[in-house]
């Protein structure tokens, strides 16, 4: 997996905003709220939004505390996020017991407002269901690695340190899931057979 | 490889790959709407002024050497300083060799101490005090000070900066304030004159002249007033008619009556109207030592 945001601009962002730069905060959520309210929806939290705005509150209010770059900012937003999804989590599990599939009807919904066709919008919706189904089909710890390793992109090392386990954990993990994930992959046309095709919202 | 269904790709790529593209892509969806409680954040932060962006530090190319005004000045104030201090030093030395004083005559005189004669000061000072323990210099200085309080009509000489070595005792004639002197006398570090010339031979007169008030009173003394002021030349001068506070100044022999002592009791341990104050006890604070602290007991003695 290959970094797919350059870090030099986000060292700076986090600079101004550690001093205070009001501006900086905006850009700092621009620039990292889709990657974390993806992390969250991943992890299967309803309220994708509303999680994504406290973890990004939290991380705003300790700015003033933190020391460190854009890739230690990064790590410890995804620190909060893992912790705010995991009580989100927790919390919705008690009222409805299991875990939805609207944030994935939601992801669609925000996907299909800015495709730019009617094909690509049901490519789109259909990808992402479908990666989400595969993903909640993961173990949980397995899950958290997969998506802390490709969607928030952070490396092995960093997911050991979100999640506090040794990196040797992380990556056996990650190779478990890539294989699970491959199986799933297989069976994914008898996922994907009850679903229609587009009419999703 | 086409891929499994509802997972768009490009055929041969492995469906895994494409299966982790799609999971990606759950980062890369639009910009969430912020909650209330974020966008009053953002709102605050943006109202505020915003501070100019933090520069990153980079290192100095060479070490600046910053030296201030003051610090020079400091600086060059310092080493003319020492230079005069080694120059007095040497010359002091040299003097002291060329006149055959004694090593404690140049520590007197200051020559070493970094202390130079002032280049008005007289070659020789006597030093009336220093047999009583006072500095030269200092008792010097203070009994210059104390000169205007000598109610003897004889100081005319006195009253001068550099009295003449012919007039030792005239700058101590009448003059009882050997008390007023260490009163008045502030320490040589302050109040020191730069005099500068080893007193011995103002000792050697000062001692004389001791011996001489001794035998014969000082110049200008009347017998009653020796009589006044007691077997102590510096005791301090009451007015005639005054209480004794120390009763020190009595007259030894039995029977004689002093002029302050007109209440005493002759009988020996009767108290004395100026003895009420007197703390008998060990430890007590008695009217002669005003510097000294009290003693508190810390442990009650009980006797157990």
């Amino acid at each position: 997996v290959t970094a797919r945001h350059p870090d030099v601009a986000l060292d700076a962002l986090v600079l101004d905003a550690r001093a205070g730069s009001g501006a900086a905060f905006t850009d700092l959520w621009r620039r990292l709220s889709p990657v974390v309210a993806g992390y969250v929806r991943g992890r299967g939290v309803r309220d994708a939004e509303d999680v994504t705005s406290e973890v990004f509150l939290a991380a705003f209010r300790g700015l003033a505390g933190f020391d460190g770059d854009g890739a230690a900012f990064r790590r410890w937003l995804f620190t909060i996020a893992h912790h705010r999804a995991v009580d989100a989590v927790r919390r919705q599990s008690r009222v409805a017991g299991d875990v939805p599939l609207e944030a994935g009807a939601e992801l669609l919904d925000r996907r299909g407002r800015t495709a730019h066709s009617a094909e690509t919008e049901a490519l789109g919706r259909m990808a992402g269901e479908t990666a989400l189904r595969l993903v909640h089909g993961l173990p949980a710890d397995q899950r958290d690695v997969l998506l802390l390793r490709v969607v928030a992109d952070l490396s092995v090392e960093e997911v050991a340190g979100v999640l506090e386990r040794s990196a040797d954990a992380v990556r056996q993990l990650h190779r478990r899931a890539l294989v699970r994930l491959r199986e799933l992959a297989a069976d994914v046309g008898t996922l994907t057979d009850g679903l229609p095709a587009g009419g999703h919202r | 490889v086409t891929g499994p269904p509802g997972l768009p790709g490009l055929p041969g790529v492995d469906p895994a790959d494409r299966l982790l593209a799609a999971i990606r892509e759950l980062g890369d969806g639009p910009e969430p709407a912020p909650t209330d409680r974020l966008a009053a954040f953002l709102a605050e932060r943006h109202a505020r002024r915003s501070p100019p962006p933090v520069a990153v530090a980079e290192p100095p190319l060479a070490a600046p050497c910053v030296v201030s005004r003051r610090q020079r000045v400091r600086r060059r104030a310092s080493l003319v300083s020492g230079a005069l201090l080694f120059t007095q030093a040497t010359l002091g030395a040299k003097l002291a060799l060329a006149a055959g004083l004694t090593a404690t005559g140049v520590a007197a005189a200051g020559l070493v101490g970094g202390i130079a004669p002032a280049p008005h000061a007289p070659p020789e000072r006597p030093a009336p005090t220093a047999s009583r323990g006072v500095p030269a210099v200092a008792s010097a200085t203070a009994t210059a000070t104390a000169r205007p309080a000598r109610p003897t009509t004889s100081t005319s000489a006195a009253a001068t900066a550099s009295p003449s070595p012919e007039t030792p005792a005239s700058s101590e004639a009448g003059s009882p304030s050997g008390t007023a002197t260490s009163e008045t006398a502030a320490p040589p570090s302050v109040l020191a004159e730069p005099t500068g010339v080893a007193p011995k031979r103002g000792r050697e007169k000062a001692a004389r002249r001791i011996a001489h008030e001794k035998a014969h009173g000082r110049p200008g003394e009347t017998a009653e007033y020796r009589r006044e002021r007691g077997s102590h030349p510096g005791g301090r001068v009451r007015a005639p008619g005054a209480e004794s506070r120390t009763g020190k100044d009595r007259d030894p022999r039995p029977g004689a009556e002093s002029p302050g002592d007109k209440d005493r009791d002759p009988k020996p341990g009767a108290e004395s109207p100026g003895d009420k104050d007197r703390d008998s006890k060990p430890g007590g604070e008695s009217p002669g030592g005003k510097g000294r602290a009290p003693r508190a007991d810390p442990k009650p003695r009980d006797g157990g």
